[in-house]
């Protein structure tokens, strides 16, 4: 597992997404990054069940449920008090259960309406390092674009961030300046794959309040 | 304790069949019979006394013996156990067949291979006889690194892990008596070195988060699946070849180990001459032989 | 996307698993028989049997009564620390004469240490813990474990521990697809073997349950 970096891509006035997305596509080949196939990142989000009646013992947790085409075998759970689980994908399976009610009885978590997000696009092998350029969609509306850097042979940040940050800068400019916030908190231990979700959870929530605020970013 | 044991059994025997002889005397005279005569009735009377009296002392001689013997049970042969029924389930025997079965299998196999190699020697055995005597004509001093005592490596081993003390090293014995160093360096990487005496004889880099369930054996095969590491593993494979010193190996190790050390800076050193640290997909993943200064492949001529 | 693929296998009867099981016991003075004929019988009978020394912990999620209460099975490896594996049992279905064997659906997912935290957090209690040790033994796809029970003192406290009795728990169980009926008759014939020492039988819980109450 290497170090990932996942920055959300700025698109600017009077163009659309698609528009930004081809050029940055057209950069990356330039470079001469090889087209791997697709990837695609989702989340799903959960609330406590509010019309059971009784709250008092079912709290009031959000549970974003994530997965991860990188690690196709592995099903992240994230509660908004930031504990992280990462599981085998079968833990679907009990979430399923926690989320449907049988037998005429209540559940004790539902999905939240429209909730539903998503970063797909194609992925890039350049050597060692694997580019991603995915676009946003919520309920199947565009969002916004997430570039998602991975330098693999490195698991410690410190090491390799100036390696990467002058590939990335050849392609984003300058919204590769600093290492991502979260990448920025833990520089000198080990990546893990728990922190890529994090990430991206991260830039999916900021799409979310954008939206809610009524300031579509396109 | 069962010599003694012997010694008085033995002792006991030879006292019984000594007992039989004396009590066979009497009877054989008896049944000869012997004529009586008037005058020799007292001396005849007197033999057989006499021959009665060898039998008394004879027999207190067995008694003497056969109580310096210990109680019959104890001395029994292990055969009479065979009669108790061996709980069968309380016995190794499971194991112990696939051990055997296992060995045996192995053995065969061996065998096998044995023969098959020798078998195109046992012909030519006279020809290399010959020429190896004609090489021992040319007088040349021969390189010794190779044949050094496994001791005389952990010792050269521990003397250059201090001198070298980025590195981690520990050694493994995964295919008999050459050692396999596993080196570890920093955060960055893992390297395996292969042996023979105190000769590299091959260096394999591999990342640090590259695992194989074999241990060690693999490793030293397995490539990379990184770019930079197969880089870096020809690089020093390079630098294996430059720092050969055929009578000095100690020395040809540790100039290597401290070259190699460089490569701590891998992914955060920028190459000496254009500056950077990113060309082509890769970090700088050469490292000057001399100055031991990082360089991209293509920027090093 | 995963959803509806697992959907599918929901549906499809590939995911969740189910389970076949056979229980016993067997007192201590006995057990080094037994683990000596499983090794045996069993594969891999040229290797030491694996030993496991785990602990196991029970959360279950009770809300309001009109919500059915959910109960998981962790177990966390006391040997290998980074180990843990949760497991959700569904109902049994006990069946009639015919069936040989106690069948019931689960699901077994290895999860990160943070389970303990999880689970705590969106609302499971912890109902009751234990630690087993025992051993592990497989043939083909059946498993077999003899592990002895312990009674933890203090809560959470994995080391000051009392056994619960003077036997162990031997468990026969196979984990397949929906639809496989072989399984059963494979199993009776397996336990066959291990008599007179142990007595491997479907065992029902709930009746056991009622007995009790």
């Amino acid at each position: 597992m290497g170090v990932v970096c996942v920055y959300a891509f700025p698109v600017p006035e009077g163009k659309s997404g698609q528009q930004v997305v081809d050029s940055l596509q057209k950069q990356v080949e330039l470079l001469g990054a090889v087209k791997t196939g697709n990837f695609s990142v989702d989340c799903e989000t959960y609330q406590a069940n509010t019309q059971a009646g009784t709250l008092t013992t079912t709290p009031q947790r959000l549970i974003h449920v994530l997965h991860n085409s990188e690690q196709p075998a592995s099903c992240f759970s994230v509660l908004d008090t930031g504990t992280t689980l990462i599981a085998d994908v079968l833990f679907d399976v009990l979430i399923h259960k926690l989320t449907s009610g049988k037998a005429g009885k209540e559940a004790f978590y539902q999905q939240r309406k429209g909730s539903k997000m998503e970063s797909k696009g194609p992925r890039y092998e350049l050597s060692d390092f694997i580019i991603k350029i995915g676009s946003v969609s919520m309920a199947s509306n565009f969002k916004g674009i997430l570039v998602e850097v991975e330098y693999s042979p490195c698991s410690v940040p410190t090491e390799c961030w100036n390696l990467m940050r002058e590939l990335m800068q050849s392609f984003m400019g300058n919204v590769a300046e600093t290492p991502p916030t979260l990448v920025k908190n833990k520089m000198d231990n080990f990546y893990l794959p728990g922190d890529t979700i994090n990430q991206y959870l991260e830039h999916f929530t900021n799409f979310r309040k954008q939206t809610v605020m009524g300031q579509p970013i396109r | 304790m069962a010599e003694n044991q012997t010694e008085s059994l033995i002792q006991a025997i030879r006292c019984t069949q000594k007992l039989r002889a004396s009590v066979a005397n009497v009877f054989q005279s008896l049944a000869d019979g012997c004529p009586v005569e008037k005058d020799n009735a007292v001396a005849a009377i007197g033999a057989f006394q006499e021959s009665l009296l060898v039998v008394y002392n004879d027999f207190s001689d067995v008694e003497k013996v056969s109580s310096s013997l210990q109680p019959l049970s104890s001395v029994t042969p292990n055969s009479i156990y065979l009669s108790i029924d061996p709980a069968i389930d309380k016995l190794p025997v499971y194991q112990q067949i696939i051990q055997s079965y296992k060995w045996s299998n192995k053995v065969s196999d061996l065998a096998g291979y044995a023969a098959s190699v020798m078998e195109p020697h046992a012909k030519s055995k006279r020809t290399t006889q010959y020429s190896s005597a004609q090489a021992k004509k040319v007088k040349r001093i021969s390189p010794t690194g190779h044949a050094v005592a496994p001791t005389a490596v952990e010792a050269c081993i521990a003397r250059l892990t201090q001198k070298v003390p980025d590195i981690s090293m520990k050694i493994t014995h995964p295919l008999g008596s050459h050692a396999v160093l596993q080196l570890t360096l920093g955060r960055i990487l893992k390297a395996q070195l292969a042996l023979r005496g105190l000769i590299i004889e091959r260096v394999n880099v591999r990342g640090l988060t590259e695992t194989n369930l074999d241990e060690s054996q693999m490793e030293l095969w397995s490539r990379s699946k990184y770019d930079v590491f197969q880089k870096v593993t020809e690089s020093a494979t390079a630098a294996v070849l430059h720092f050969y010193f055929p009578h000095n190996a100690e020395m040809s190790l540790y100039t290597f180990l401290h070259w190699f050390q460089k490569f701590r800076t891998l992914f955060s050193a920028p190459c000496q001459k254009c500056g950077k640290h990113y060309l082509n997909g890769l970090p700088p993943t050469w490292r000057d032989l001399r100055s031991t200064e990082p360089y991209h492949d293509v920027c090093r001529q | 996307m995963y959803m509806d693929q697992l959907n599918q296998a929901v549906k499809g009867g590939i995911a969740p698993f189910h389970e076949y099981l056979l229980q016993g016991s067997i007192v201590d003075s006995s057990k080094d028989v037994l683990v000596h004929r499983l090794r045996g019988l069993c594969d891999n009978a040229d290797s030491n049997p694996e030993a496991f020394h785990d602990h196991e912990m029970i959360f279950s999620l009770k809300g309001s009564p009109q919500q059915q209460p959910m109960t998981v099975y962790l177990r966390h490896s006391l040997i290998q620390t980074d180990c843990w594996h949760l497991r959700y049992v569904g109902s049994t279905e006990f069946g009639d004469k015919t069936r040989q064997t106690l069948v019931r659906s689960c699901v077994d997912i290895g999860v990160s240490d943070s389970i303990v935290k999880f689970l705590n957090e969106i609302g499971f209690k912890l109902e009751y813990e234990f630690v087993a040790k025992g051993y592990f033994f497989h043939k083909g796809r059946m498993k077999v474990t003899v592990s002895k029970l312990f009674k933890m003192n203090i809560q959470g406290d994995v080391n000051n521990i009392d056994p619960l009795t003077l036997s162990c728990l031997v468990e026969l169980s196979v984990v397949v697809p929906t639809g496989q009926e072989q399984v059963g008759e494979d199993m009776k014939n397996f336990a066959e073997q291990l008599k007179p020492l142990v007595q491997l039988e479907k065992v029902d819980h709930r009746r056991q349950q009622q007995a009790a109450t």
